[in-house]
């Protein structure tokens, strides 16, 4: 009487050719490297005794990324491509970008702020 | 939810250069697998720059007294400007070929591979000139 609901169902395919778990994943490899960043960061920081918590933040923002984005753009994708719609971003990748660009530059200052002092 | 040209996060973030319509208004929605393949070519430069960035702190940071400091500096600035390149590189890249999917057009050609080869070609150079010079003492 109760069937499950399994049996009343034809199965259905989601995420056909994994692409929603590839993009997912292909997000935790870039948080991963955010973090790495972020470690070789604190590690300089704390070998020449500047402030910690530049590299401290960038490593953090990666974990979060690793954690949190990715699990939610793996759900979105699915959302939007069972809707039919594009899962096309709009803002997670121009932030990620902005991001990381301004970390580039920060380290860039750093750099030639440690290497003038230095002289 | 109507946004006008130039308001959407593409126009935001091109500050300097001519404001294109924002991306979701040109053309229609290509195969999502297109759409997503390109996101995970994004991410793929965006690595890519990363590991230009640990190269470049690495060396900042982890190599002392290693040959001539000028040549480190050096190799140090063309990292981050590598890094730098191919970060923004990879969002220029994946605007355009969105743009070119969602209009059906052939994918531009993209400078990215040959910036990276022509970069790190030159950074192994000088890292080799590094080391001769290095080893002289």
């Amino acid at each position: 009487m109760n069937r499950n609901r399994a049996d009343q169902e034809p199965t259905r395919l989601f995420d056909v050719g994994a692409q929603a778990e590839r993009t997912a994943m292909a997000w935790q490899r870039t948080g991963i490297g955010v973090m790495a960043a972020g470690a070789l960061l604190v590690r300089w920081s704390i070998a020449e005794g500047f402030t910690v918590w530049p590299g401290v933040a960038l490593t953090v923002f990666g974990g979060f990324l690793s954690l949190y984005i990715v699990g939610q753009r793996y759900r979105r994708v699915l959302k939007t491509v069972e809707a039919g719609q594009t899962p096309l971003s709009r803002y997670l990748i121009p932030a990620t970008t902005t991001f990381l660009v301004v970390v580039i530059v920060a380290a860039a200052i750093a750099v030639a702020d440690e290497l003038a002092h230095l002289t | 939810m109507y946004i006008a040209p130039g308001q959407g996060p593409a126009g935001k973030f091109c500050g300097v250069f001519p404001r294109k319509p924002p991306l979701r208004s040109v053309g229609s929605d290509p195969d999502y697998r297109f759409t997503l393949a390109n996101e995970r070519t994004f991410l793929a430069w965006l690595r890519t720059g990363l590991a230009l960035l640990a190269g470049a702190i690495a060396l900042a940071s982890l190599v002392h007294h290693f040959g001539p400091r000028e040549v480190r500096i050096g190799i140090t600035a063309l990292l981050l400007g590598l890094s730098l390149t191919v970060t923004i590189g990879a969002y220029v890249r994946w605007d355009r070929t969105e743009r070119a999917l969602r209009e059906n057009r052939p994918l531009p050609t993209d400078p990215l591979p040959r910036i990276m080869v022509v970069g790190v070609a030159i950074v192994t150079v000088a890292a080799g000139w590094l080391i001769y010079l290095a080893e002289l003492n």
